[in-house]
C-alpha cells in the first residue's frame, strides 16, 4: 500500500520518484556500511564474535575491509546529480531525502523507541 | 521500472503511443497487486515460483545473448570498450566514470534480501551463506557477459539513448536483431524475470518489515507485527511492503 501511494507521486513530479529510487541504493549501501564497519570494530578491537559454522576464516577481516573500501565511493557518488548544469529538476535530490529521513528516524528513536526496542542478537539463541 | 518497460514495449509497437506518467503509475500499481496476490493467496506456490525463476532467469539470459551476438553488427573493440563519453558535463571523464557507477550499483546489491528470508529455512546458518555465494558467482560472470555484449552491439550510443520507447535497450536489441516479433519476445523475458524479483522483493520486505515491528522498532509496530492465527501470514505487512 505504501508502494502504491510512492508509486502515485509520479503523477504529481518524476523528479521526487527518481530521488526516491536513489534513496533506495543510498539507504541499502549505508546499512551495509554500517553492518560491516561493527564487523570489522569487532574484530580488531573488541570481543570475539558470536560462534558461527560457516566461515571464511582468516580472509574474513580482509573481505570486511575491501567491501568498506568498495562501498565508500560507492555511496558517496550515488547523491551526485547527472548532469551538469544542476537545476531544481536535474539535481538528485536523495541527499535531502536521506538527512530528512535519518533525522526523523533519530528523533523517533530518542522520544520512544530506545524504550522499547530489542535487538534480534539478544534474543537468538546459537544451536551449533 | 517494469512499468516504464511495459510503456516501451507499448511505444515500440504503437507508433502513435503518447507517454503519459498516470500510465506508468498504473502498470506498477498491477504488478504490485500481482505481486501481493502471489504472497498472499498463493503463498504456498512461493517456492515454485522462486525455482521457476531462476530456470527462466537463466535460459533467458541464453535467449538474448545469443541472438545479439549471431544477428547484430558488432563495433570494433577500441570503439566498444576503449571509447568513453562525457556527456553530463563534468569536468573530467574519471569524475564522470564515478558519478555513472550509480547505475550498475543497482545489480551490486540486494544480495542480502535472502537474509530476510532465514526465518523460514531449514539450517539456515548454512544454508544462507551458500546461497548468497551461489547467487552472486554466476550473476557477476552473468553480468559481465551482458555488458560486454551491450558494448559490441550498441552501435551509435546517442542515437539509442534518443530512442522513441524511452528505454535504451529496447532500441538496442531492435537495431540488434532488425525483428520487431524478436524484440517483443526478448523484452517480454526481461519483463517476466522483473516481475518475478518483484514478487521476491515484496516477499523478502514484508518479512523484514514484520521482524522490525516485532522488535517494536517502527512506528504502528503492533500492528504490523500481527500474524494472521488462520493463515500463518502477516497480512498487515504484506500490505505494506
Amino acid at each position: 500500500m505504501f508502494t502504491c501511494l510512492l508509486v502515485c507521486i509520479n503523477l504529481g513530479s518524476s523528479v521526487a520518484l527518481n530521488a526516491i529510487n536513489s534513496l533506495g541504493a543510498v539507504s541499502i549501501l549505508s546499512s551495509y556500511f554500517i553492518t560491516i564497519s561493527c564487523l570489522v570494530w569487532r574484530r580488531l578491537f573488541g570481543k570475539p564474535l558470536p560462534p558461527r559454522r560457516w566461515s571464511l576464516g582468516r580472509l574474513g577481516i580482509w573481505t570486511n575491509i575491501a567491501a568498506l573500501c568498495v562501498l565508500t565511493p560507492l555511496w558517496l557518488f550515488a547523491f551526485w546529480p547527472l548532469a551538469r548544469p544542476v537545476t531544481p529538476e536535474t539535481m538528485n535530490w536523495s541527499s535531502a531525502l536521506f538527512g530528512g529521513v535519518m533525522v526523523l528516524a533519530t528523533m523517533f528513536y530518542w522520544a520512544y523507541g530506545r524504550w522499547v526496542f530489542t535487538g534480534p542478537v539478544v534474543l537468538v539463541k546459537r544451536d551449533l | 521500472m517494469v512499468g516504464g518497460i511495459i510503456q516501451g514495449l507499448i511505444a515500440l509497437n504503437k507508433a502513435e503511443y503518447v507517454f503519459e506518467p498516470w500510465h506508468a503509475t498504473l502498470l506498477t500499481i498491477a504488478v504490485l497487486t500481482f505481486a501481493i496476490v502471489f504472497n498472499t493467496v498463493l503463498a504456498n506456490q512461493l517456492p515454485m515460483v522462486e525455482g521457476g525463476a531462476l530456470v527462466i532467469h537463466f535460459v533467458g539470459f541464453f535467449a538474448i545473448f545469443i541472438p545479439l551476438w549471431v544477428l547484430a553488427p558488432k563495433n570494433s573493440t577500441e570503439m566498444a570498450l576503449f571509447t568513453f563519453t562525457n556527456n553530463g558535463g563534468w569536468s573530467s571523464l574519471g569524475l564522470s566514470a564515478m558519478i555513472g557507477l550509480t547505475a550498475p550499483v543497482s545489480s551490486l546489491i540486494g544480495y542480502d534480501c535472502s537474509v530476510h528470508m532465514s526465518e523460514e529455512l531449514r539450517d539456515a546458518s548454512l544454508t544462507m551463506p551458500k546461497a548468497i555465494m551461489w547467487t552472486v558467482a554466476p550473476n557477476a560472470i552473468f553480468g559481465l557477459l551482458m555488458v560486454v555484449t551491450l558494448c559490441y552491439t550498441l552501435g551509435d550510443a546517442e542515437a539509442v539513448a534518443d530512442t522513441p520507447t524511452r528505454q535504451p535497450f529496447i532500441q538496442l536489441f531492435l537495431n540488434g536483431t532488425g525483428s520487431l516479433t524478436g524484440t517483443n519476445v526478448m523484452v517480454s523475458i526481461v519483463v517476466v524475470c522483473l516481475t518475478c524479483c518483484c514478487i521476491s522483493e515484496v516477499a523478502t520486505a514484508s518479512r523484514q518489515l514484520w521482524s522490525f515491528a516485532r522488535d517494536k522498532g517502527l512506528p504502528g509496530s503492533i500492528w504490523l507485527m500481527h500474524v494472521s492465527r488462520y493463515t500463518t501470514l502477516i497480512w498487515q505487512a504484506l500490505r505494506d511492503p
